[in-house]
């Protein structure tokens, strides 16, 4: 690999890195400012920077198409057992609170200890 | 069967604890923000590292493995500090499922970032002898550290929004 390639090499990767430090910014300053659930917001953003690590930095995306598609069927589990968990909200158990939703006017519900 | 489960939004007056909201409360958001922030950069320096050392550059190879290794101490002190915070505030990993978790899982991330300084440290103080044998060969090794050290980053890339930002 010569010079050059190299120096381009880097100056790639240096473009990756501002873009991941961007977003991990954006995503704690969003957090910060906003009351609202960002859970899925987040998650995608997180989804972005990993793949743009792996893809770019771990050198994925130069490796043999077997790994590449072990890694594509990880990365499947891992958005279904996301989905698992919005699923889990989205079908509560008759007679549970959810942590989300305001207080009642006391703002407590203690029948017990933690 | 009405099933309830007790939570409350403010601390308790008998225990001071409340479990109605997680990390964006619970935890420092600006501090963590900050701290991959650094932990970008780290894997910004090592990249530099590694390219150093293809580029026939020793003593600037020394100088940006030297950075990562500060950058991932800055890192470990300040989450000395996080850990110092919640200590000094009675909050444990016993004292409820969410810090349970967080305590184990940015503990164990913390190992691995330690183990990943000591690697650093290592190559940049004896590094030198293989160098001048082997150049191609510790070339690899950096390499090598510098995909352990992605993989640390990348880590944290998700134990950060899942902690914190939820």
């Amino acid at each position: 690999m010569s010079s050059e390639n190299i120096k381009q090499q880097v100056q790639g990767q240096m473009r990756i890195f501002a873009a991941v430090m961007a977003l991990a910014i954006g995503s704690g300053v969003a957090s910060m400012i906003s009351d609202a659930p960002l859970i899925l917001l987040v998650m995608a953003v997180a989804t972005i920077q990993g793949a743009l690590i792996l893809a770019y930095l771990m050198h994925v995306k130069s490796e043999a198409a077997i790994i590449q598609s072990l890694l594509a069927f990880s990365a499947f589990f891992l958005i279904v057992l996301f989905f698992l968990t919005q699923l889990g909200l989205a079908d509560p158990i008759e007679g549970t609170k959810s942590l989300a939703q305001p207080a009642v006017a006391s703002d407590t519900t203690v029948d017990e200890e933690h | 069967m009405d099933i309830e489960i007790p939570y409350t939004v403010k601390p308790r007056p008998d225990t001071g604890l409340y479990n109605g909201k997680l990390g964006t409360d619970l935890l420092n958001v600006p501090l963590a923000t900050f701290n991959t922030v650094v932990l970008i950069s780290s894997s910004m320096t090592m990249v530099m590292a590694w390219a150093s050392l293809k580029l026939d550059d020793f003593g600037k190879y020394r100088k940006f493995i030297g950075a990562t290794a500060a950058l991932g101490v800055l890192f470990l002190l300040v989450k000395s500090y996080e850990y110092y915070d919640k200590f000094s505030h009675e909050h444990y990993p016993s004292t409820s499922t969410f810090y349970a978790i967080y305590f184990t899982i940015t503990g164990l991330h913390v190992l691995h970032l330690l183990a990943g300084v000591l690697v650093c440290v290592y190559h940049g103080i004896f590094g030198g002898r293989m160098w001048k044998t082997e150049p191609e060969r510790f070339t690899n090794r950096i390499e090598v550290t510098g995909l352990y050290w992605h993989f640390v980053d990348l880590v944290w890339l998700v134990v950060f929004p899942v902690l914190y930002l939820t």
